[in-house]
């Protein structure tokens, strides 16, 4: 009994845990992004409120709070209200496969990775609905290339990974973590890790791949008729799918929390945040492609990469035994 | 692929670079004298107002933010009866400066001119009237026009002659 | 329109290596306008012709194919020629032409900022299409004083190039004699002989015939905005009833001023003002802006101490429009439940469809036109005449080729000025045929004119000197009742087949002057007879009618012509007022304000009675002492009106109207073609239409009258009908139903809804400035512009700027043409009528063979003895005979005071002296007139004043001896 409970009450711990760090990190995220996001364009970035400007974090935050709550007159109130809490809901589900140290992870599941596609394909619909709930034809155009960069995207984005259940034998991802005790897979499956960035980044629809909002056509896509909180979570949305996809790259590919010398959560961190900084500079570098050229780049070129990726994989490994 | 790679490369060394803002307002940037900032109205070399209301600002202000109605005084000359400016519409494009035909309205160098209540950036032309002539120091545009104003009779303009008389025979 | 049956020969040439077809014997200039090229000129005025003075049109004319060099021609001196090869972009007329203009702007001033004419200045235009854009001379400008030329032109002879456009027209186009051409070399100078008020009628057009900015429309300058800020739409002017056709331009002003009409430019018709309006009807606009002008709803204070001291007049107070809504509202319920009487009274100044609102109102038997006895029945004569199948209306193109014009009794230069213009140009008819027998264009003025000494026979018949006797072959001075002898004779003379034919007797006409005049009245294949209402005499009307019928007679007979509109007779009948013949069809001549008076005095209703008078003033139509009974009968006035008069100063409650530029309707003018204007801008205060207010009224009425609904059902159903109204053309077409003389109006132009390709017609040009600040200083943001409920028209820049295939198309702008000279990219050719064609359909009037009755006569000479008792005739003045312009302060300001004119043996025989004040007194009422002496005037008759303001109505049309007396110094 008394491990029983030791055990909820570490496995509470930790789901708070991750919970709070996940969210605390998105807050951070905003920030860090910004100013990094400065430094890159010869400019400092928010440095006014608090220490380095921090606490931009939580003026923001408490400017969105205030914001009127605002909902058209023409928009479907309850899928428009329902929407971006999807996003949220789906992406910090997705956290509990995350193994980020041996003694942190909330669950380990047989099927993790089989789970986090699973949500990641959910995501989708908040974005869809809140399009379509709107009752904006930018919103609705924002909405429909979602749908079709997500549906695309995720074909890849699955078939990428299953070089790494191959070599590691299994969709959990611990055992995925521990098979890279040898070398991470990132060598070996560098094609899918690069697969798996690029679809990551189109899943969470960031720059440069970010056409359901595009804000140069659509005015700001799905989340045009947004504002306040509602707007918030769609964007806290935005930012923890960077992180989940960071971390699931530190996980999959560059051997989780493996290193030595440091403590295995430090590793960790390390690793998600030379990632996250990846994507704040493909942000920073990189002009959005046109549409179509999108969508012809997932089919024609990603998707035969990903396959081809599967079969040289799958053929070394029977060559080996 | 190469182009891509360089790219990010090329950004990422910025994080290296200075930084070319400064901290306004603790730091006041240099502004160029034809910096394009809040308008006035200027006054020619005798003090008097330049404008002549002639309109030609207004037809060129691409939002159309400028209004003012002609009139004429006693001494002859047109003036604006009223000219107003809805500096929350202007874009500080300049090109008002650029149709005025007597330099009255030029831009300066200051665009500190928030307000919390919109209305307050309707200028009137009490509001934009200096008492200078401005960039441009000698132009006086009734020296050189043909119309009559008081202290001007005809043929006094430069370059003209003096007026004809009709009923001479020595024409 | 004479020409339609004959096909107009055409001509191939080339310009420029491209060949194209136009029609042969007009000249190149004029051609190649047609085709929409840009080719500057000054000179050339398409209805002035050419003289090939400014040089500016210069062209190469090639001898053939192989010619390679070519000469240079002016293309306004050049007929078009089948086969001929011209070039306008050859490198030697662009240097040419770019030459000259250089030379011209040597000595053009450094002014457009600020001239009046910049932003819509033909030299503007051309000197940018000539290429010259530096300047390069340094040696001294050529200066010239100014004069100063009345209230109405402004004068800056610097500015003048000496193209002669202006001379041309106010010498030889309109007869004006003060203008001319002094000095000589280039220091020519363009003006009066001294300081003074340019005494044409028509000198307002210099304003639009000048090139530039020398004459340029005082009235405006005051108010002055730039063309391209005014909103403009199509209107008809509302100062006599020719009906010209004319583009208000308005605009509202930035500090909360109510006046926004800024001028008044002509709108071309073919058929009726051309490119020329009188001063009459440019100037006469100020009267939207004078400081009469009623803005708000005001009751008359009841309280009896502040009654007491007003006397008659009452003091009034401004009230909130839903408030005078609700008044008229409470008057119309009583009327509804049978406790009141609603009587109307309509206007002939005011629409159609206001006329008909108020009809619907009270019902057609409680309707009245605004008119006395008199001048109703004029009217119905006038209407009775026009059916006739033998005559038509003529336009103003038919008239100016004339060969022979008999203008009976009608001061049309004063009445009906734009016609006598016309009337001007028939006097050249005879040379221009000459000119053409002697293959010579009539484009080529200046050789047309070397004809001298051939003239068009006219016949001027009048009560005193008119503008028209310069011109006149045959110049009459009579009575009407020796007019109507002269007219009977002259038909006499054109019916049988032979016997003595005796002059009348008047005075100054011989008999080798009358039978001159009969033998060219039988030579003549398309002679045109004007008469009008203006002498008040019904006889004279019929005479006219008479004459005419025998002239359709004659045509038949010796001419034999076979169009059917050829074989009727030109008979112009002038009315008095914009709507005078709309008025007309709505009412029958018992309708009138004197029957009106005579109902009242000898019945007695037991209900209390309104009056409800509609854009009319009682006291102008009769003596003050019957139009004080007349409201003193009653126990309420209500009045709509645009500004203030005697009779609104005795109304309970006045309304205010929009004026004819800031409302939708339809006017009928004297030749019945029914026209609609259209709001030029949306009217300030609370001005709107009168048949709003009526509508709102109505409707507010229904809410009242709810419960008590007693009365009877066929008032209900017509208020219910009037209440639904929303539209002015829901009116139209309500009007056409219920009258069949006005079904065209159904079908006058487009409904509100009716947008070409989805878009509506933007009133304010494409350059409109100011829109994000003119009203900030009330509010930043800006203000939703009105809708309009009547015409596919928005009050703002949005929709189609230049719907030039429209004819809601009122502003004259083409790319490169910001003068008004850009009508011609509006006409299939210059001088033809607009494409897409200006509104106006002529009445459905059935034709009904007139029979002169003898029944309507003038009132008989009530004394044997003619030298004991004086015919009064009135006179009328282009300045201060119309009702509204007199309340323009320009206008006003040249308005002589009102006069009675005396034969100097008259004056000697009741011992009075020129320039004496004399009160003429009639059953109580009292004129004081300001005594003149004349010796045209014929003997026994005093000529006086009418329509003048301070004494609008006149005394009977008789008066005895006794009844003039020396007036108050
Ligand atoms: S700067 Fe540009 S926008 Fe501002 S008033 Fe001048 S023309 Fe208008
Ligand atoms: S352009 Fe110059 S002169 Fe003309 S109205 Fe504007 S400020 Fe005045
Ligand atoms: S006439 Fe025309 S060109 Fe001459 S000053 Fe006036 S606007 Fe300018
Ligand atoms: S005043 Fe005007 S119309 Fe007359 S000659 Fe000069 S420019 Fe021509
Ligand atoms: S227009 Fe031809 S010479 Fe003037």
């Amino acid at each position: 009994m008394n491990t029983g409970h030791a055990d909820i009450a570490m496995t509470l711990l930790n789901i708070f845990g991750v919970l709070t760090t996940a969210v605390l990190l998105t807050a951070l995220l905003t920030w860090g992004e910004r100013r990094l996001l400065g430094f890159w364009q010869d400019r400092p970035g928010p440095n006014r409120v608090g220490p380095f400007g921090l606490m931009q974090v939580v003026a923001d935050m408490i400017k969105l709070f205030f914001k009127e709550d605002f909902i058209p007159r023409f928009a479907d109130a309850p899928v428009f209200l329902l929407a971006p809490t999807i996003v949220m809901a789906t992406t910090l589900l997705a956290f509990v496969v995350v193994p980020f140290s041996p003694a942190v992870g909330v669950i380990d599941m047989h099927i993790g990775l089989l789970f986090f596609l699973a949500m990641s394909a959910l995501a989708v619909y908040s974005v869809v609905l809140g399009a379509y709930a709107s009752g904006n034809k930018y919103a609705l155009l924002g909405g429909l290339r979602a749908a079709a960069q997500t549906v695309s995207y995720e074909v890849f984005m699955g078939l990428s990974l299953m070089g790494v259940v191959m070599l590691a034998g299994s969709f959990d991802l611990r055992s995925i973590v521990m098979a890279q005790e040898n070398g991470w897979f990132l060598l070996p499956q560098m094609l899918g890790c690069a697969i798996f960035l690029v679809a990551g980044i189109a899943e969470s629809h960031r720059l440069p791949l970010d056409l359901p909002e595009a804000e140069h056509e659509l005015t700001a896509g799905f989340h045009t008729e947004y504002s306040g909180m509602k707007f918030g979570l769609f964007f806290v949305g935005e930012y923890l799918s960077i992180l989940l996809i960071s971390a699931l790259v530190t996980t999959l590919f560059l051997g989780g929390w493996l290193g030595p010398w440091l403590p295995p959560l430090v590793w960790f961190a390390l690793k998600t945040f030379a990632l996250v900084c990846l994507f704040i500079l493909l942000r920073a570098a990189l002009p959005r492609p046109r549409y179509d050229q999108l969508m012809a780049f997932g089919w024609k070129v990603m998707l035969p990469l990903a396959l081809l990726n599967l079969v040289v994989t799958g053929s070394v490994l029977i060559w080996r035994g | 692929m190469i182009s891509i790679l360089r790219s990010l490369w090329l950004v990422f060394r910025h994080l290296f670079t200075r930084r070319v803002t400064v901290e306004y307002p603790e730091e006041m940037p240099y502004l160029a004298p034809r910096y394009r900032g809040r308008i006035v109205l200027t006054r020619d070399p005798d003090g008097d107002e330049r404008c002549v209301a002639c309109n030609l600002c207004a037809v060129a202000c691409p939002p159309d933010c400028i209004s003012l109605q002609k009139m004429e005084d006693a001494d002859g000359r047109w003036r604006p009866e009223f000219f107003r400016i809805n500096f929350s519409r202007c874009i500080m494009c300049g090109l008002c400066e650029d149709a005025c035909p007597t330099y009255a309205i030029q831009l300066t160098p200051d665009f500190e001119m928030c307000e919390y209540d919109r209305q307050n950036m309707v200028y009137e032309k009490e509001d934009l009237l200096i008492n200078g002539p401005g960039k441009y120091h000698e132009y006086s545009f009734y020296r050189h026009a043909g119309k009559t104003v008081s202290g001007k009779a005809k043929g006094e303009a430069a370059g003209e002659a003096k007026p004809v008389n009709v009923k001479s025979l020595n024409l | 329109m004479l020409k339609a049956g004959n096909a107009q020969a055409m001509a191939t040439i080339t310009i420029d290596n491209r060949q194209y077809e136009v029609d042969d014997g007009q000249n190149l200039l004029s051609a190649c306008l047609s085709l929409k090229k840009n080719l500057p000129y000054f000179c050339w005025h398409p209805a002035l012709g050419s003289v090939g003075a400014c040089r500016q049109c210069a062209v190469v004319l090639f001898k053939d194919a192989d010619d390679q060099r070519g000469t240079l021609v002016m293309s306004c001196m050049t007929p078009v020629k089948d086969g001929a090869i011209y070039s306008i972009d050859a490198p030697t007329a662009q240097d040419f032409r770019a030459g000259i203009i250089e030379n011209l702007m040597t000595n053009h001033p450094h002014d457009c900022p600020v001239c009046e004419e910049g932003g819509e200045c033909h030299l503007q235009d051309m000197t940018l299409m000539s290429g010259h854009t530096q300047r390069r001379f340094q040696g001294r400008k050529r200066t010239h004083n100014n004069q100063y030329l009345g209230p109405f032109i402004n004068h800056e002879m610097n500015r003048c190039i000496t193209c002669y456009r202006c001379v041309r027209f106010y010498r030889d186009h309109a007869g004006g004699t003060d203008l001319q051409a002094l000095g000589r070399n280039h220091q020519v100078y363009f003006g009066r002989q001294e300081d003074g008020l340019l005494d044409n009628g028509f000198s307002g057009n210099l304003v639009e015939v000048c090139p530039t900015g020398v004459f340029t429309d005082k009235t405006y300058s005051r108010h002055y905005v730039r063309k391209w800020d005014l909103q403009t739409a199509p209107s008809v002017c509302e100062h006599c009833a020719v009906g010209c056709n004319t583009a208000p331009g308005a605009r509202r002003d930035g500090k909360g001023d109510p006046r926004q009409l800024r001028r008044v430019t002509n709108l071309f018709h073919r058929q009726i003002n051309g490119y020329f309006l009188c001063d009459r009807g440019r100037f006469g606009y100020e009267y939207a802006n004078s400081a009469a002008r009623i803005y708000t709803p005001q009751a008359a204070l009841t309280q009896p101490l502040i009654q007491t001291t007003a006397g008659s007049a009452k003091v009034h107070q401004s009230l909130s429009p839903a408030d005078a809504v609700a008044r008229l509202a409470v008057t119309i319920a009583q009327m509804r439940s049978g406790n009141r009487r609603v009587i109307g009274i309509g206007s002939s100044r005011s629409s159609l469809e206001n006329n008909f609102a108020l009809q619907t109102l009270v019902g057609r038997e409680h309707f009245y036109a605004g008119l006395d006895e008199r001048s109703l029945a004029l009217l119905k004569l006038v209407d009775r005449i026009q059916r006739d199948p033998r005559v038509h209306s003529p336009g103003t193109p038919e008239i100016e080729r004339a060969d022979m014009v008999i203008v009976l009794g009608e001061d049309i230069a004063d009445t009906a000025p734009r016609i006598a213009l016309a009337v001007r140009q028939a006097a050249r008819s005879a040379q221009i045929a000459r000119a053409g027998e002697l293959k010579i264009p009539a484009w080529q003025d200046d050789s047309v004119r070397q004809l001298t000494g051939i003239r068009t026979p006219l016949l001027v018949a009048s009560a005193e000197r008119t503008d028209l006797d310069d011109i006149a072959s045959c110049r009459v001075r009579a009575a009407p009742e020796q007019m109507v002898a002269l007219a009977d004779v002259l038909a006499q003379a054109l019916t049988a087949e032979s016997g003595e034919i005796h002059a009348p007797d008047i005075a100054g006409l011989d008999t080798g002057e009358f039978t001159a005049l009969v033998e060219q009245l039988k030579q003549a294949r398309h002679p045109v007879i004007v008469s009008g209402c203006g002498l008040q005499s019904q006889e004279l009307l019929q005479a006219a009618a008479r004459l005419a019928f025998a002239v359709a007679g004659h045509k038949e007979a010796n001419h034999r012509q076979t169009d059917s509109r050829e074989a009727r007779a030109a008979l112009y009948l002038a009315c008095p007022e914009a709507n005078s013949l709309g008025l007309a069809q709505l009412c029958d001549a018992r309708q009138n304000l004197n029957q009106l008076h005579r109902e009242r005095q000898s019945e007695h209703t037991p209900q209390p009675t309104t009056l409800l008078v509609m854009e009319a003033d009682l006291y102008r139509q009769l003596p003050a002492s019957v139009a004080d009974q007349l409201c003193a009968g009653v126990d309420e006035i209500i009045q709509l009106e645009i500004v203030h008069n005697r009779t609104s100063a005795r109304a309970d409650l006045i309304l205010p109207a929009a004026a004819t530029p800031e409302y939708e309707g339809t006017l009928v003018n004297s030749g019945g073609l029914a026209q609609r204007h259209y709001a030029v801008y949306e009217g300030s205060g609370w001005i709107q239409a009168s048949w709003r207010w009526l509508a709102d009224a109505a409707a507010a009425s229904g809410e009242l009258a709810g419960a008590e609904l007693s009365g009877d059902e066929e008032t209900h159903a017509r208020l219910q009908s009037l209440a639904r109204w929303r539209h002015v053309t829901q009116l139209s077409v309500a009007l056409a139903e219920s009258y069949p003389e006005l079904a065209p109006l159904a079908e006058l132009g487009p409904d509100w809804d009716q947008t070409i390709e989805g878009q509506k017609t933007a009133r304010q040009p494409h350059r409109y400035s100011g829109r994000t600040a003119i009203q900030a200083e009330r509010q930043v943001a800006e203000y939703k512009p009105l809708p309009d409920d009547d015409a596919p028209m928005a009050f703002s820049m949005e929709g189609i700027q230049f719907a030039c295939q429209s004819p809601l198309q009122a502003n004259n702008w083409a790319p490169g043409w910001n003068s008004n000279q850009a009508i011609h990219c509006y006409q299939p050719k210059p001088g033809a009528a607009r494409l897409g064609h200006s509104s106006g359909q002529p009445l459905a009037r059935k034709a009904v063979v007139f029979h002169s009755d003898s029944a309507a006569g003038d009132a008989a000479r009530p004394t044997a003895d003619p030298s004991d008792g004086f015919r009064i005739l009135p006179l009328y003045r282009m300045f201060g005979s119309g009702e509204l312009s007199n309340y323009a302060g320009a206008i006003a300001s040249v308005t002589e005071e009102p006069f009675a004119v005396f034969h100097p043996q008259d004056l000697e025989l009741l011992s009075l002296t020129a320039g004496q004040q004399i009160a003429i007194t009639e059953s109580g009422d009292r004129w004081q007139l300001l005594a003149k002496v004349s010796d045209t005037i014929p003997r026994h008759c005093i000529g006086v004043s009418t329509g003048f303001t301070q004494m609008a109505s006149i005394p009977g049309a008789y008066i005895e001896r006794e009844q003039i007396a020396p007036g108050d110094a």
